[in-house]
């Protein structure tokens, strides 16, 4: 576990910067943390704290019951062997091959040859680049380097494995992978991930629970399924926006929305999904029960760590009454709705 | 050219080469470390003290700023207690190396403070100790330039060299001077300057290709 108990973190020289204002946070074992956040808002520096590459001004780190905050560089030095790290320009060594950049934290600790070469073969084979050992970084791909760069920050048998925006160099498609590897080994080595990005659809891949960061506090935590959900703050809101579009589209809005029925209208809903709330068919059976037509304007459903999540904007055509007794039985079903408003009938 | 004048030309070219090869070698041992000790100490690096490189920086910059014809006759009674003597080849290596050391040092200090510190960074996490990232990331990192700054301090010793003849340092330098300058003999003169050429030019290739041959970015 990592604890933070009100990290605060200045900058010295005549401009003064506080990056860190008091940040208090708790990661558990195992899970995914992200931390999302813009360019300034302190987050690479929040990440930087937990290995200590940045010394917080005050407040405590602690990683199971050690507090970080309190040792020696040589203390640290040997902690650090517990946490690894990968960045967004891979920082990997030029002039070693990749069967060396891997095996250079086994040498920082002394290892025996035989233990590099067994070690670093597992390795290999975990981030699929057997074939490659022999390659210097310069003739790899980014996203070989940012698996070289995994599979160096493995070699030390870490419990935290830190990222710092280890996607954003890299193409949709090896970003997707990269996640797909990095979930895989939290999964099969029960590493804690700490993932630093200002990506939301990073968070929405793989991360257990989020926390926003903006002007060096954290404005909002918490699972990430509620969070995309319900975001509460601002910051959190514009992330959100930014891969879930809950919106009315504008093309609805030109009809011209009223807030109150009328014979010539018809019912804008929307309905909000967040896991498997029902099995029946609801649509079908407005439709059916109210004698209503049902028909999907908008709609965005995606699973976040499996659980279904989304919105459906509907309009129910029919007579007002109906629309009315309509609305009343959707809200006997376990999916939150709302009435957007009432638009105008077109035939 | 009489036989004489070849063997004296002979004779010039190991005096030339001797210089070279001990101010370089004995430039290398100290001059490697102390602009390693340039960049570690400076701001924000792994190991931080501005008194260190300010004294450091200092010196360097005081022995930059003299002209090495100056500092050749100034340094005379430093030469006298280190080689013995003031005049000849072996003397001639001290004001030589005191004048390569530092030009050294500020070449490499260049090179190692080009390393990404991002790499250093890594090594930190990693849990590299401050030697360890020395020896492990600075200097295999940038040794491709290191072999490129080594080379441009001979060729610059060369051509330093041949003012050490003005002190009685012997060498390719003194030849031209004495025999092609002062006694009018052209033929001299030009097969000091084909000599020169040539070795510049082939010292120049070997570290272009040594350097060429680590460069794996």
């Amino acid at each position: 576990m990592i604890t933070f108990e009100n990290i605060t973190k200045t900058y010295g020289g005549k401009t003064h910067v506080q990056a860190l204002k008091g940040i208090s946070l708790t990661i558990n074992d195992g899970e995914i943390f992200g931390i999302i956040g813009k360019s300034g808002a302190g987050k690479s520096t929040l990440v930087r704290c937990i290995n200590m590459l940045e010394k917080p001004t005050s407040g405590k780190v602690i990683i199971d019951d050690k507090e970080l905050t309190a040792m020696s560089d040589s203390q640290l030095r040997a902690e650090r062997k517990n946490i690894g790290m990968i960045f967004q320009h891979f920082n990997l060594l030029s002039s070693r091959t990749v069967f060396d950049n891997i095996a250079f934290p086994l040498e920082l600790i002394g290892a025996s040859k035989e233990v590099i070469a067994s070690k670093v073969e597992s390795l290999l084979e975990l981030v699929g680049l057997t074939d490659r050992q022999y390659n210097y970084p310069s003739q790899l791909s980014g996203g070989q380097k940012q698996r070289v760069g995994i599979a160096r920050a493995l070699a030390s048998d870490p419990k935290i494995l830190l990222c710092d925006e280890a996607t954003s160099a890299l193409d949709p498609q090896t970003t997707q992978s990269i996640l797909e590897l990095l979930k895989d080994i939290n999964k099969r080595l029960g590493i804690t991930i700490v993932i630093i990005t200002h990506e939301m659809a990073v968070i929405k891949a793989i991360c257990d629970r989020v926390a926003v960061i903006e002007g060096g506090v954290i404005k909002e935590q918490g699972r990430v399924i509620d969070i995309f959900a319900s975001p509460t703050s601002e910051t959190m809101k514009e992330f959100v926006k930014s891969v879930v579009n809950m919106e009315l589209p504008q093309g609805i809005r030109k009809l011209g929305v009223s807030d109150q029925p009328a014979p010539d209208r018809d019912m804008l809903v929307r309905f909000r999904f967040k896991g498997l709330v029902t099995n029946e068919p609801l649509v079908v059976n407005i439709a059916r029960k109210f004698n209503l037509d049902v028909s999907v304007l908008y709609g965005n459903i995606d699973y976040i760590q499996d659980v279904p999540f989304g919105y459906l904007i509907v309009v129910i055509m029919g007579d007002m009454e109906a629309q009315a007794k309509a609305f009343a039985y959707i809200k006997t079903q376990p999916i939150e709705s709302e009435v957007l408003g009432y638009v105008p009938r077109t035939h | 050219m009489s036989p004489e004048l070849i063997k004296l030309m002979i004779q010039g070219i190991e005096e030339t080469l001797f210089m070279v090869s001990v101010s370089t070698i004995i430039a290398a041992i100290i001059g490697i470390p102390l602009g390693v000790t340039l960049v570690i100490t400076g701001k924000g690096h792994i190991l931080e003290n501005r008194f260190i490189n300010q004294i450091f920086s200092t010196i360097v910059n005081i022995i930059r700023s003299i002209p090495f014809i100056i500092l050749m006759v100034a340094i005379i009674p430093l030469t006298r207690l280190i080689a013995g003597t003031s005049i000849g080849t072996t003397a001639a290596c001290v004001p030589l190396t005191i004048v390569a050391i530092p030009f050294l040092s500020r070449l490499v200090e260049t090179s190692i403070r080009d390393v990404d510190f991002g790499l250093v960074e890594a090594a930190e996490a990693m849990g590299a100790s401050p030697l360890q990232i020395i020896r492990k990331v600075l200097l295999p990192e940038a040794l491709p330039t290191i072999i490129n700054n080594i080379t441009v301090l001979i060729v610059n010793l060369i051509g330093a060299s041949a003012m050490a003849g003005a002190i009685g340092g012997g060498g390719l330098g003194d030849i031209a001077i004495r025999y092609g300058y002062q006694r009018f003999q052209a033929d001299v003169m030009l097969a000091t300057i084909i000599i020169l050429v040539i070795g510049v030019n082939l010292i120049q290739g070997i570290g272009d290709f040594a350097s060429h041959k680590k460069n794996k970015k």
